[in-house]
């Protein structure tokens, strides 16, 4: 009987009603969009960050990743990255070397963070030819040391397709060392920093310039879908460390920590607003059931000389305010399904602000799109925190109503 | 004889809810003169509120005649409707006269406010009054400290504070008990003698029949007997 | 008093429970914009600062093809009476004159690619805030290089970890010159930085503007002169300054190489420039949410209260109100709400922003990772709010109009009022 009544009752001030009802629809939607745009762009930078860092999860020698020295290196790479492929949830293992070094012409040096890899086991991660604008694909080139420079590098050496540079790093053993290479191509992100710096060569090329060919910097680890990516740095840790040389396992967490540290943040800020913007909608709900009490003090007099309990009458307010909450849930989240799945499906790019490229945690990303993504999780958690503040507020109005005495109720008027 | 201060030929409203028409007022003649102390009489819903809201511009006809104060009210705007009840005519309700947050001395001066009149000019005249009425002493009392008589005393001072052409009084006693509303009606009765003003009732009350100098009775809309003492 | 206001304030005092509800939404509304606005104000006063005060400036000088695309060779000559042509400006506090090459610094074990920076270590220090940032060791040494003695340098934390070096060690440094000769020599790391510029901090090696001019063969020649104007706002206008100043010693046949140009910070790091400006838009996409919220309390307050009293309204239009003046009086009651709500969030949110402007934010309230970087600042530790009149002024004055909007349309409603049946409770 009590649902009924309250839903009678709330359709009686229906300009009111409707008022609490978009008030809380509103925020409630607002929170679910907000939520489902952060977790995608987070997801974004992550992946960026992932994708720059190596892998889910990374391997080093022992020490690499804080110092990126050049001499930590894993001598026999190639293994470790086998061994690592054979453990439960690794999806691929990618050996890599990472190498600072100095690119110089007749022009001019720059200096570059060259990447030595296998571009096809590197598609797993990322197709490095992705971006590449004139010339060949590092696998399909016929020349022999081939390297693929960023564009404005290229255009600031002014070399061609074909042509030579020269490389100079300290090898493995602290030595300078210096071969020549042949430019197979050009790579141009947009990111004019990147652009300035960006080389990309084979494992082989790198190997033969160094003059070995099995040590590598780094082996990244991609996981497979549902694996837990602790559990499995764990069984990698276990795995690779028992023999050779001691090396590093991090996950992802681990190895951007600035990246982490950003998102965490950003999310902090989310819902501290969040936080406040359900404050300021509970304070207009509290009120809205305050008033109604006092305007319905004969309708609730009636009923509590009736016989209905004074328990029950504020049983009644709250139920009331559940029924009015369910319906602004439900509508708030159609909407904020309406609003991720268009947001998902046509996307924001950042670019519309204004924005074009952004430099995170050391990570560049640009023309980002923002798109969305539901967290179920998170989903659930703001449905469930947004009826408790909606039906909490209407608390202090159930329990005025609950002690209203029936004589001095209908005589509160007139 | 000059012109009456309230001329009604053939007045009639009909209200529309929804398909229902209800003919609220059939035709009603009426003259009132300046000075009168009158009422309107009959059972319930046979249109006394009615004909005091037309009176007052609260409301429009839907046809015939009405003039009050040598001004035709049957197509006021709003604006000018309410300009025309602030210079000609006083009203006192049944209930909810006064606005609750504002003091006993407050209320009564509050048409005078809005007429522009100053602090000086609303003392003047505002003060005697509530003295008069026998408020003295009460002036900073909210209305809810006040008593069901009281509160209608200075409803009563409101209304006259303006000097207006006609003080209309819809069911003035209906709240009351007999001691307090003969008291209010002495006072009115009193107060018409001394200024002159005129004083129009809608009422079923016997106290304020008794006290009437004339009495018009309606039924269904029309009026049926007009009775002077 | 007047009426309005009398009648405003009376009436919210009478419904004492629901006006403090409806005062407290607004509260949390305006107090949240205040500190919104502190905060972000502090924080894009850290981004400006980190990005400009500790390494690029407020203004640089370039010729005008090294601006075009930086090249060791494209220097230009600019000597003590040049800079102090500049810093005679009254636009211009300091000038610092720079050497900016790229090249690898390593020992026996491993090397780094490293940016180089040339400067003159008292002027650099005028300049910019580099020196401060120095966490070990020390900063170059003030008196011009000694010769017979190792040349000094100072590195960012990032590359003296990567290096795995400290003060003491040698390193050499291995570069191509401006005569495309490929210039090397030893250097003696002096010095750690760790200044929250994070370019700075991961990869850029300081020496003395001496020794990079001989290793790189520049021949006391310079790339770039960094200038450091008072308000980094107004760095396009000390730019232009500078560039008219440039022009006339142009014509004076100073400096002889080919023309300069003077570029702000804006120009410099487009980027920087473009978050600054985004994230100023964004407050009025934060203005939209949570006014609009607060602008449904008061509007559904307002609505109620006029429900609640609309017979007595009735009576009021009957005596003679005019339509248009209940209308004020109602809307001068929700400025009155709008005023009350609008004042105590201020003074909530204002003490709030001192709070954090003067103890700061601590970041790692928010995460444990303990900070980030962003747009090549380092955020990290506690934040700083920047507290300021126009914080705390602006969220309280937009409030009042937003309350003045949100009570029209409740007050409007009411002002249509039909005396007549409303006396007589048919509404
Ligand atoms: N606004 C209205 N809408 C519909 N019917 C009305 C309205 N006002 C009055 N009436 C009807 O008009 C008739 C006369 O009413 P009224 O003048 O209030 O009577 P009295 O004051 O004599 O009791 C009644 O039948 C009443 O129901
Ligand atoms: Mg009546």
């Amino acid at each position: 009987m009590l649902p009924r009544l309250a839903w009678r009752n709330l359709w009686r001030q229906r300009t009111r009603t409707l008022i609490l009802i978009s008030a809380v629809t509103f925020s409630y939607a607002l929170l679910l969009v907000a939520m489902g745009v952060g977790d995608d762009s987070h997801q974004q930078m992550l992946d960026a960050a992932v994708e720059g860092a190596g892998g889910d999860v990374l391997v080093h020698r022992d020490g690499y990743w804080s110092t990126l020295a050049a001499d930590l290196v894993l001598p026999d790479g190639l293994a470790v990255a086998e061994r690592a492929r054979g453990v439960e949830g690794v999806a691929e293992a990618i050996p890599r070397i990472r190498l600072p070094a100095l690119v110089s012409t007749a022009d001019g040096a720059r200096a570059v963070d060259l990447l030595a890899v296998d571009p096809l086991v590197e598609e797993a991660l990322v197709d490095i030819h992705e971006h590449l604008v004139e010339g060949e694909r590092l696998d399909a080139t016929a020349l022999e040391s081939p390297i693929l420079l960023g564009i404005r590098m290229a255009e600031d050496l002014e070399t061609e397709v074909g042509g030579r540079v020269v490389l100079t790093a300290s090898g493995w053993d602290g030595e300078l060392t210096r071969a020549l290479f042949r430019v197979a191509g050009f790579l141009e992100t947009g990111i004019r920093e990147v652009d300035e710096t960006l080389a990309y060569t084979t494992l082989q090329a790198a190997w033969g310039a160094l003059g070995d060919s099995a040590t590598v910097t780094q082996v990244g680890v991609l996981v497979q879908e549902g694996t837990d990516v602790e559990v499995l740095a764990e069984a990698l840790r276990e795995g690779l460390g028992r023999d050779g040389v001691p090396v590093e396992v991090l996950t992802w967490r681990q190895a951007v920590p600035e990246m982490v540290g950003f998102i965490e943040t950003d999310d902090a800020f989310l819902y501290i607003y969040a936080a406040v913007m359900f404050v300021v909608v509970a304070f207009a709900i509290a009120n809205t059931f305050l008033v109604a009490v006092t305007e319905r003090v004969r309708e609730f007099g009636l009923l509590n000389a009736l016989g209905l309990r004074g328990r029950r009458i504020g049983v009644l307010v709250l139920v009331e305010t559940a029924v009015l909450t369910l319906v602004a849930v439900g509508v708030g989240f159609a909407i904020a399904l309406a609003g991720h799945l268009a947001i998902d499906h046509w996307g924001i790019p950042i670019a519309i602000w204004g924005m074009e490229d952004m430099e995170l945690a050391g990570v560049n990303i640009s023309d980002m799109v923002m798109r969305s993504q539901i967290t179920t999780s998170k989903w659930i958690v703001a449905t469930v925190a947004v009826m408790v503040t909606t039906v909490g507020s209407a608390v202090f109005a159930a329990v005025k109503a609950a002690r209203l005495v029936p004589a001095e109720a209908m005589r509160f008027y007139e | 004889m000059s012109e009456p201060l309230i001329r009604a030929e053939g007045v009639t409203k009909v209200f529309r809810q929804g398909e229902l028409e209800v003919h609220a007022l059939r035709g009603v003649d009426l003259t009132v003169g300046v000075g009168e102390f009158s009422a309107l009489a009959g059972p319930s819903g046979c249109g006394k509120t009615t004909l005091l809201n037309l009176i007052g511009a609260l409301d429009e006809p839907s046809g015939g005649v009405l003039s009050v104060a040598g001004q035709d009210v049957t197509q006021l705007a709003r604006g000018d409707a309410a300009d025309f009840r602030l210079d000609h005519v006083g009203f006192v309700f049944q209930a909810y006269n006064l606005v609750p947050v504002l003091t006993a001395y407050e209320n009564a001066e509050f048409t005078l406010l809005l007429r522009g009149a100053s602090r000086e000019e609303r003392r003047t005249v505002v003060e005697p009054l509530l003295e008069r009425v026998g408020l003295g002493g009460l002036f900073e009392r909210k209305p809810h400290e006040l008593s069901g008589g009281q509160q209608q005393r200075v409803a009563v001072v409101r209304a006259l504070a303006t000097s207006p052409s006609i003080v209309l009084a819809d069911e003035p006693t209906a709240n009351l008990d007999s001691t307090a509303s003969a008291g209010l009606l002495d006072l009115m009765l009193e107060l018409n003698q001394e200024l002159g003003t005129t004083f129009l009732f809608a009422t079923h009350d016997e106290l304020v029949l008794e006290r009437a100098k004339r009495v018009v009775r309606m039924l269904d809309g029309r009026v049926d007997e007009d009775i002077w003492d | 008093m007047n009426l309005s206001v009398r009648l405003g304030i009376r009436n919210l005092a009478r419904h004492r429970w629901r006006s403090i509800l409806t005062l407290g939404g607004v509260a949390a509304a305006v107090a949240l914009m205040v500190w919104t606005l502190a905060f972000v104000d502090g924080w894009l006063d850290l981004m400006v600062r980190g990005a400009t005060a500790v390494e690029t400036g407020q203004v640089q000088v370039h010729s005008r093809a090294y601006a075009d695309q930086p090249r060791v060779y494209r220097s230009f000559h600019a000597d003590d009476a040049f800079l102090d042509t500049l810093t005679a400006l009254s636009e211009v506090d300091a000038a610092a004159p720079r050497v900016k090459l790229a090249g690898l610094v390593g020992n026996e074990r491993t090397s780094q690619v490293a940016r180089l920076l040339g400067v003159d270590p008292t002027r650099e220090t005028e300049t910019t805030a580099v020196a401060e940032g120095v966490v070990e060791g020390r900063w170059l040494s003030g008196s011009p290089a000694d010769l017979t003695r190792p040349r000094e340098v100072v590195l960012g934390r990032g590359l003296a970890r990567q290096l795995r070096v400290a003060p003491g060690d040698e390193l050499v440094v291995f570069l191509e010159a401006a005569d495309g000769s490929l210039g090397n020599d030893l250097l003696q790391v002096v010095g750690v930085l760790e200044t929250g510029n994070s370019m700075v901090d991961r990869g850029t090696a300081y020496m003395h503007i001496e020794d990079a001019q001989w290793v790189a063969a520049l021949d006391g020649e310079i790339h770039e002169v960094a200038l450091r104007t008072a308000d980094p706002e107004l760095a396009p206008l000390a730019a232009a300054a500078v560039a008219a100043r440039l022009e006339a010693l142009d014509g004076a046949g100073l400096p002889e190489e080919e023309g300069l140009v003077a570029q702000p910070w804006q120009e410099l790091l487009p980027g920087l420039s473009q978050i600054l400006s985004v994230s100023r838009e964004s407050y009025l996409f934060m203005y939209l949410m949570v006014y609009l919220v607060a602008a449904v309390g008061i509007l559904n307050t307002q609505r109620m209260s006029a429900q609640e009293r609309r017979r007595e309204f009735g009576v009021l239009v009957a005596v003679g109100l005019a339509p248009r003046r209940l209308l004020g009086i109602l809307v001068v009651e929700a400025l009155v709400l709008g005023m009350l709500g609008a004042l105590a969030g201020g003074l909530v949110g204002g003490v709030i922003s001192w709070w954090h402007a003067t103890a700061g934010l601590d970041l790692s309230v928010f995460t444990d990772q303990g900070g980030f970087s962003y747009m090549g600042v380092v955020f990290e530790g506690r934040i700083f709010a920047r507290m300021s009149a126009a914080a705390v002024a602006q969220p309280v004055l937009v409030m009042l109009v937003v309350a003045v909007l949100s009570g029209l349309w409740p007050a409007w409603v009411a002002s249509r009022i039909e005396p007549a049946p409303t006396i007589a409770g048919r509404t």
